[in-house]
């Protein structure tokens, strides 16, 4: 890091904070003003929704996966375009028409209060626990390449989106997510054209995409079935759609986003702005990564890109054998860039024979790679669990290109570009989580204040809950594969809130009581079919929404009958 | 759905099920499309 690195992130940043406080700083007349603000046009919805969506992992980690495994991981957004047709048409016009702030003050004229409370509980624990995640998971990578203390990074980024965020609630997130989204795409621009003329004289972009192509990382489209393949083409319409719903339809992170719009029609073509761009953003993410491939074929790359990983297997007992392995690399280094460099200039007859010198080449780079990350394993296996380090490099691949490739500047540009996604979304998550506790919980039950008691508690409740963010970011590092855990936690609530809203818009005959008890046995089951591990935590979902639906028919059925 | 042809700003454009869900198929269409061209073209 350069004085002009700095002078650039700690720039974007201020700049972002003051411009937010600064442009809402009269936002604290009303509620209505503070927490729903919804005087925006559908191109801020439109990136906000994005800038909320797009955390600090999706820019850190998705080009090393496009690195490692190629650019099947788009398939997986392809859900989200009809998921979104169905939230344009029949959840924003009904949340609209009733004019909430929150998706589950909607459950409460449809059900009943116990319902909406039970459903606005459910979303609290599970986004309380995400947005500590949200920081603490940027901060772990860029505290592993940059020796900065992780504690004071959850810190400072905690503390960034606090101050705007109290300030000026939800018009803030809006107003500095424009400018938040600008640092990010202009980063990943600007890292994509450096990419490209990093590239040796010879190799055009075109070359470069032959190159990738060669070594496997082209392959976009996988129409097979295989269930044990987690990114399909079908995976992605089934499960995509499915996961969307729950996410833009009943998440409030992203709800209160689209209903800050000033009419229904801006808020719809807000969120259609993103079901159009998500697609091309997350391709072009890959790509980003795929370019890194192509670049590190014709540069030297380490065994396993993670610093603090290399470092553990340097103090093992293991460290000549890991040596031997990185010299073997580096022998296959300079075979494989012979290799790329000739097939990049290849007549198209010529590269049949070249493709498979260049397959067997990768093959061996994986196989060491694999080897490196067996020593790993073992040398894992002789610490403490505290001491164990991510033997999973994927997330350190794109930084560790920025660090030793990019020019002065850049870098600065770069890590404003994470730290500003990680920002964008954690406001997002705090405004919701005030939003719900002020309006589902706080203002529900603590009636005839005035419009000044309530803007102040939302304060303190973001407040709140940004400090207990910090908090958890702090501990997290004390538990093991805890990025899992929030996962599981994720997959454990989000089906039975998704099975509440989908019995709320489409099957009209089930009533409250039906409906919260069945939430609450759903609840029950769903826990115990995790802890006996029925299936693989990511199917809880769709296991939790489809039993909730039906056991509230039934019940539904049977009320009916008694009541008669 | 209501439509709503009356704001003084932003696009005027009226909002159906059938717009709406032939604009998403078209425009995603075209990506898988891209995607495979991509594939064809550089494997």
């Amino acid at each position: 890091m350069q004085t002009i690195d700095w002078i650039v992130l700690i720039g974007a940043l201020l700049f972002i904070v003051i411009y937010g406080t600064w442009k809402t700083r009269n936002q604290n007349k009303s509620v209505k003003n503070y927490l729903k603000a919804d005087d925006s046009n559908w191109f801020a919805i439109g990136l906000s929704v994005m800038a909320t969506q797009a955390s600090a992992i999706t820019f850190l980690s998705t080009p090393g996966q496009a690195f490692h495994d190629g650019m099947s991981f788009v398939q997986f957004y392809f859900g989200q375009p009809i998921a979104i047709v169905i939230i344009c048409l029949v959840f924003i016009p009904i949340y609209h028409r009733l004019n909430v702030y929150t998706a589950y003050e909607y459950l409460e004229s449809r059900f009943d209060q116990k319902t909406r409370t039970l459903t606005a509980c459910l979303f609290l624990i599970q986004r309380g626990l995400a947005a500590g995640i949200t920081i603490f998971a940027p901060a772990i990578i860029l505290s592993a390449v940059l020796g900065w203390p992780l504690v004071w990074l959850n810190i400072i980024i905690g503390v960034l989106v606090i101050i705007y965020t109290v300030s000026g609630g939800t018009k803030a997130v809006s107003v500095t997510q424009k400018q938040q989204m600008a640092v990010m795409m202009g980063g990943m621009a600007v890292a994509f054209t450096i990419l490209i003329y990093a590239l040796p004289k010879d190799i055009n972009f075109s070359n470069a995409m032959s190159i990738a192509g060669a070594g496997g990382k082209l392959n976009v489209l996988d129409f097979s079935f295989d269930l044990e393949n987690r990114y399909t083409f079908w995976s992605g319409i089934i499960g995509g759609t499915f996961l969307a719903l729950s996410y833009f339809g009943t998440d409030q992170s992203q709800v209160q986003r689209y209903l800050s719009g000033k009419s229904l029609r801006e808020s719809q073509l807000g969120l259609i702005m993103n079901g159009f761009l998500k697609v091309p953003m997350q391709f072009f993410i890959l790509l980003v990564g795929v370019m890194v491939f192509v670049f590190y074929q014709f540069n030297a790359s380490p065994l396993n890109f993670s610093p603090v990983a290399t470092q553990a297997a340097y103090e093992s007992e293991y460290a000549d054998e890991y040596h031997k392995l990185e010299k073997e690399l580096e022998l296959n280094f300079e075979e494989k860039k012979l290799l790329a460099m000739e097939y990049g200039l290849a007549s198209e007859n010529e590269r049949a024979g070249l493709k498979e010198q260049i397959v067997l080449a990768d093959q061996k780079e994986g196989d060491l790679r694999n080897q490196g990350k067996e020593i790993l394993k073992k040398a894992n296996d002789k610490l403490e669990i505290k001491d164990r380090v991510e033997i999973n490099d994927k997330d350190y691949v794109f930084i560790h290109f920025v660090l030793n490739h990019l020019p002065r500047g850049i870098i600065g540009l770069i890590l404003a570009m994470a730290l500003s996604a990680a920002m964008s979304s954690t406001a997002s998550e705090l405004n919701a989580l005030s939003t719900t506790t002020t309006i589902d919980l706080y203002k529900r039950n603590v009636q005839d204040k005035s419009e000044d008691h309530y803007v102040k508690m939302s304060k303190w409740f973001t407040l709140l809950w940004g400090v207990m963010a910090i908090l958890f970011a702090s501990v997290a590092d004390l538990f093991d594969n805890l990025i899992q855990l929030v996962n599981i936690i994720g997959s454990i609530f989000y089906g039975n809130v998704l099975g509440i809203f989908l019995l709320a818009f489409f099957v009209r005959f089930v009533r409250s009581n039906a409906v919260f008890i069945a939430a609450l046995i759903t609840q029950v089951v769903v826990i115990y079919g995790w802890w006996v591990d029925w299936m693989p935590y990511l199917w809880l979902n769709l296991f939790g929404a489809v039993l909730v639906i039906i056991l509230a028919s039934i019940l539904q059925i049977f009320l009916s009958k008694d009541s008669n | 759905m209501s439509p709503e042809t009356n704001e003084k700003n932003g696009p005027k454009i009226e909002l159906t099920w059938q717009k709406v869900f032939t604009w998403m198929l078209v425009a995603n269409l075209i990506y898988v499309l891209i995607f495979y061209l991509i594939m064809k073209t550089f494997n």
